[in-house]
């Protein structure tokens, strides 16, 4: 790891017990023979995923389980403090292929984009999730379009790719609960621009999925409900933060 | 009138010997002295539409309620919901500032472990080359 990084793009996995796939998904990265910096965030695994992660890449190792939320911000924590230019996050379950690492940055640096989300349901080729998740997400999306003027094909992608400003902004404040669509709409309204580029996801290596089932529908209440607060409070989150 | 100094004593009785507890609280620190005054409030305020009965009926009449305590319960209510709520937000806010400070934890620990590393892999160098 170089100490300045301020042309680099870092990847932050966040992880929970994926002692199984982890191993494999740094192995796929680094075969990219791409420039980029991996940080794998152990959020208080239980099955040995610090150990496998930390003999093949950087590796935190968070003393509890904050969620995928506070994960992903220590990820944007380490890119603030060592000055990157770029950060990406990539699920360490395996469902992301990382050779779409590199479509996503050429987006942004051609659209000067703030976000670049990774869609599975533009191009509709690989996992498609459940039908019930196919529903909410475009529930959410068609709320976000209401209320921010843009409607995100895939909001509950966890494959973005963010820039500088937007990794300060991260840094900062970060949502907790359904991070990757408050997220999104945390972006949006506070000006942020954000694209989306087509990719394949694949299937879960190992594990399920914690949002299935009955819980998917609460999950969907549940984000539609921060979205419309988010929206009539006009709560400009980051500059509140600081 | 025999009665209701009777209870009047009872509820003032009470009301000492649970600030009495409030108080040890205090001084030991475990609770503060915003939160001892808002738990007071269950005891202060049937105290108060005893003491002042007619002031109590008075308002009962203006609000539109027929009985006097049920406009208490309805203060108690309102109180207990807004401690609550107090209570949750600074929950919230302890919680953010804890995971702060695990995020950080984590990464001046990660660090660290590099930096140790590091000087292993110097010093090994080193004994290699003496050697």
């Amino acid at each position: 790891m170089t100490q300045d990084s301020s042309s680099k793009l870092l990847i932050i996995c966040p992880c929970f017990n994926e002692a199984e796939t982890i191993g494999g998904l740094i192995a796929e990265i680094e075969a990219l023979n791409e420039d980029f910096d991996i940080l794998v965030v152990d959020d208080g695994s239980t099955d040995g995923t610090y150990e496998a992660a930390a003999s093949k890449s950087m590796t935190v190792r968070l003393p509890v389980n904050l969620g995928v939320g506070g994960a992903v911000q220590t990820g944007y924590r380490y890119a603030v403090r060592h000055n990157y230019q770029y950060a990406i996050q990539i699920d360490g379950d395996g469902q992301h292929d990382p050779a779409f690492i590199r479509p996503l940055l050429n987006v942004m640096q051609q659209s000067k984009a703030d976000l670049v989300v990774g869609t599975r349901y533009l191009e509709k080729i690989g996992f498609q999730s459940s039908f019930m998740r196919r529903s909410g997400a475009r529930i959410i999306g068609y709320f976000t379009l209401l209320m921010f003027g843009f409607r995100p094909s895939d909001p509950t992608s966890g494959m973005r790719l963010a820039n500088r400003s937007l990794i300060e902004a991260f840094n900062r404040d970060y949502p907790n609960d359904y991070p990757e669509p408050l997220s999104l709409c945390f972006a949006l309204y506070n000006g942020y621009s954000v694209k989306e580029e087509p990719v394949v996801m694949r299937d879960r290596k190992a594990g399920s999925s914690s949002i299935m089932g009955i819980k998917s529908v609460s999950y969907m209440i549940s984000i539609v409900t921060r979205i419309c607060a988010l929206r009539i409070t006009k709560q400009r989150r980051g500059q509140d933060a600081e | 009138m025999q009665n209701e100094a009777i209870t009047l004593i009872i509820v003032l009785v009470s009301l000492l010997f649970f600030a009495g507890f409030l108080l040890r609280r205090i001084s030991s620190g475990s609770l503060d002295v915003f939160d001892a005054l808002s738990i007071s409030l269950v005891l202060i305020l049937p105290f108060g539409f005893l003491l002042f009965e007619s002031v109590a009926n008075e308002l009962s009449l203006i609000i539109g309620v027929e009985f006097p305590f049920v406009l208490m319960f309805g203060m108690l209510f309102l109180f207990a919901f807004l401690m609550l709520m107090s209570l949750l937000m600074r929950m919230k806010s302890t919680e953010a500032r804890i995971q702060k400070l695990a995020q950080e934890l984590a990464l001046e620990r990660m660090e660290q472990d590099k930096k140790i590393n590091k000087g292993k892999v110097h010093s090994s160098h080193g004994s290699r080359t003496h050697i």
